[in-house]
């Protein structure tokens, strides 16, 4: 298994907008994609308190270009995307990495 | 929960050292002080291929305040440590932050 971990950077004042978003539409719309998070936390105490960190989980790269393209390409999140971004961008900057369990992992 | 996000830069080559380490005496006195892991990972593709990655479990940051500071002061963690430097150091620098899971995390 490979684990994606995503680090959204979000506009001042924009981490309740993503929030709602995620819960409300992409996950949605993942379900229907296929694609499994493991995992989602906001900052309590870190670099930034506009930040949300996610994980992503995948059985191999191969599967992740191909349902994450198919996600992109979805018409419905460009369209619901659109939307929530009608009064500006929610998102600054993402960061993103790829990520092996070891052997002792309690996430395999 | 809080998790805790700890991130290992090793110093160059210790990578091995550091998951020995933890696989054959860290984890083992954690269960002694029931500190909780949510995972371990090493990099894929990201930022650092020296860099472990993990996550720790806590219920609160008094428990975390408790149970770290005994596990710092565990004689049997201090010279299992130091047998596992004496060639030199094993982690250059490590970054932790604290944070919260959201309402619809799959990891609570």
């Amino acid at each position: 298994m490979i684990y994606e971990l995503r680090v959204y950077h979000t506009m001042p004042g924009k981490l309740p907008a993503l929030l709602k978003r995620f819960d409300e539409i992409t996950l949605k719309i993942w379900e229907r994609h296929g694609i499994k998070q493991a995992g989602f936390w906001t900052t309590l105490v870190g670099d930034s308190n506009a930040d949300l960190t996610y994980m992503l989980q995948w059985e191999s790269l191969a599967e992740r270009e191909k349902k994450w393209d198919a996600f992109q390409a979805d018409p419905e999140w460009h369209a619901k995307r659109a939307e929530t971004e009608k009064a500006g961008p929610i998102n600054a900057r993402v960061e993103n990495s790829f990520l092996v369990p070891t052997s002792f992992s309690s996430v395999k | 929960m809080i998790y805790e996000l700890r991130v290992y830069h090793c110093v160059p080559g210790k990578l091995p050292d550091l998951i020995k380490r933890f696989d054959t005496i860290t984890l083992k006195l954690w269960e002694k002080h029931a500190i909780h892991q949510a995972g371990f990972w090493t990099t894929l593709v990201g930022p650092g291929n020296n860099d472990l990655t993990y996550f720790l479990k806590w219920e609160s940051l008094a428990e975390r305040e408790a149970k770290m500071a005994k596990f710092g002061a565990d004689p049997d963690w201090q010279s299992a440590r130091a047998k596992t430097e004496e060639a030199g150091p094993i982690v250059a620098s490590i970054t932790n932050s604290f944070l919260t899971p959201t309402s619809f995390s799959s990891a609570k």
